[in-house]
């Protein structure tokens, strides 16, 4: 029983870490993603197989997180140039197509994904008991919730609000709207790949159904419920709709109604999410 | 100080300005005034280098910034306040504010401004933690020049001040204007379309019509000349022409 609970709550952890992740992208900036666990998978793979290779953990780990940075400078610099309703379907797009190249490339194993990812350990000492991988990818969360509040409340911070609440002023004040939005992709993209990469080392078998645009719209209705924009709020939002299902377990085959129930509950009755102070409207569909 | 020689631009295949000329000289006010539709926003903007000139030159101090980026020219000194008082209406009005001076890195020098800033604009003093989406018109018509004028322009461009303001509220917010202008010595290009508020503040203006300046000169003459006086004074016909 303790196993399930604590299984549940890494599951927790590292899907506040991708709503997080996805949170700086969509609530800081306004750019809207739906395909966020392309990051996701991009930096499990490439944890995998760095690992696989032969390289330590604590390197993979953070190499894992480069690398998908680098893949999500190279869908920001094309995509970029187009914003809102229309940055949400390249994202889109982009998901799809990371899916079916994880999913034909030799070397990640096609559809039968990657097994026998070796588990985590840092500096010799193996991370394999749930309590102490837990342990271990809540430390990770708080640096990153940490260094993410410092980052909203920074210089940084504020061109960002300025971008999401409307760009074309953004330039008036002298700030370089593509850079700013570049380096949000870049660590928004970080993030969820440091997650993917505890991912695949926790499960140690990963496969690209998992990272498919299911996963992408799950992590956005965790950015949504949870509130646009907050950082406890995506923690709060990951929690409730990891959580929900498992304790919904009772009823099988209701539970998808209860589920959809919530949500659209959610936005009938408080559309800022739990902890937000914006609207959905006011970074989705919006008339600019 | 800022000079404008024939410049075009165009949004797709609209020519939306059909070599405009004009130039402002330090400490002046100058307005261009014109309807809808007639350029004038979009020459603020290809000053500011928002919209891309097509050909033709814009020097500042005599450095020539028609292809820079907007980001070098709030450096320059060049500050625009948008049209339609676009605050950012989800953040405070002091982070309103630090975003006006982006672009600096004197963070002694910039708390002081904001000080000023709110000396000049009392009724910002005591908002400065409110988000400044809640602001009335003639609040958000202030934080905008506020935070316009917090880059430490040498410049500054208005983009139609008063427009959908009560009167009342436009007599200040000109009244301010002016103060900047003789107190400081800021430099101001103000677009305008209603043409009498306009031409009694300005010392020299241009009036723009379909991407072309149509006249220029003295607000002085100006004010007398009969086409003004037709089109945009809205003078009976008769009085103009009779």
């Amino acid at each position: 029983m303790t196993a399930y609970i604590l299984h549940v709550c890494i599951i927790m952890v590292l899907f506040s870490m991708l709503s997080l992740s996805l949170n700086i992208a969509v609530g800081m900036t306004g750019l809207v993603s739906l395909g966020h666990a392309a990051f996701f998978g991009i930096g499990a793979y490439a944890s995998g197989l760095m690992m696989l290779c032969g390289l330590p953990f604590e390197v993979s780990l953070v190499l894992s997180g480069i690398v998908t940075s680098v893949f999500g400078i190279i869908l920001a610099v094309p995509s970029l140039r187009v914003k809102d309703d229309y940055l949400a379907i390249v994202t889109l797009g982009f998901g799809i197509i990371a899916v079916i190249i994880l999913m034909n490339m030799d070397i990640t194993g096609g559809p039968d994904g990657l097994t026998g990812i070796p588990p985590a350990s840092v500096f010799g000492v193996a991370l394999t008991s749930k309590p102490v991988y837990f342990a271990f990818c809540s430390s990770i969360l708080a640096i990153m919730v940490l260094t993410t509040s410092r980052l909203k409340a920074s210089k940084v911070g504020r061109a960002w609000a300025a971008i999401r609440d409307n760009d074309t002023v953004a330039m008036f004040m002298g700030i370089n709207i593509y850079y700013y939005k570049v380096l949000c992709i870049v660590i928004s993209s970080f993030w969820a790949g440091i997650a993917g990469s505890l991912y695949a080392h926790y499960t140690g078998y990963i496969n690209p159904m998992t990272f498919g645009m299911q996963t992408s719209i799950m992590i956005l209705a965790m950015v949504v419920l949870g509130g646009i924009g907050s950082i406890p709020g995506s923690i709060i939002g990951a929690s409730v709709l990891v959580l929900l299902p498992e304790l919904l377990r009772g009823f099988e085959a209701h539970q998808g109604i209860f589920y959809g129930a919530l949500l659209v509950t959610m936005m009938v009755l408080r559309p800022q999410g739990i902890m937000g102070k914006m609207k959905v409207t006011d970074i989705f569909a919006r008339g600019s | 100080m800022l000079v404008v020689s024939n410049l075009h631009c165009y949004y797709g295949r609209i020519h939306a300005l059909k070599g405009i000329s004009l130039h402002v000289k330090s400490g002046e006010i100058v307005v261009l005034i014109g309807g809808n539709g007639a350029g004038k926003s979009t020459a603020l903007k290809a000053i500011s280098g928002i919209v891309q000139a097509a050909s033709g030159t814009v020097t500042f101090n005599n450095n020539d910034i028609t292809h820079i980026s907007p980001d070098k020219i709030v450096m320059a000194g060049i500050s625009h306040v948008p049209e339609g008082r676009r605050i950012f209406p989800r953040l405070t009005v002091e982070d309103n504010l630090l975003l006006g001076a982006f672009t600096r890195r004197d963070s002694s020098e910039i708390k002081k401004d904001m000080g000023k800033m709110k000396e000049l604009f009392p009724v910002l003093a005591n908002r400065s933690k409110q988000y400044a989406g809640t602001l009335s018109g003639g609040e958000q018509q202030m934080l905008a020049i506020a935070r316009g004028l917090m880059s430490r322009p040498s410049l500054l461009l208005l983009d139609e001040p008063t427009m959908g303001l009560a009167p009342v509220i436009a007599q200040d917010i000109y009244r301010q204007v002016i103060y900047l202008n003789k107190e400081q010595g800021l430099a101001i290009l103000i677009v305008e379309q209603n043409a009498r508020i306009a031409l009694g503040l300005a010392e020299r203006g241009y009036i723009i019509e379909t991407g072309r300046i149509m006249l220029e000169g003295n607000c002085r003459e100006l004010k007398q000349s009969n086409e003004i006086k037709r089109a945009y004074l809205g003078k009976d016909y008769r009085e103009v022409w009779e």
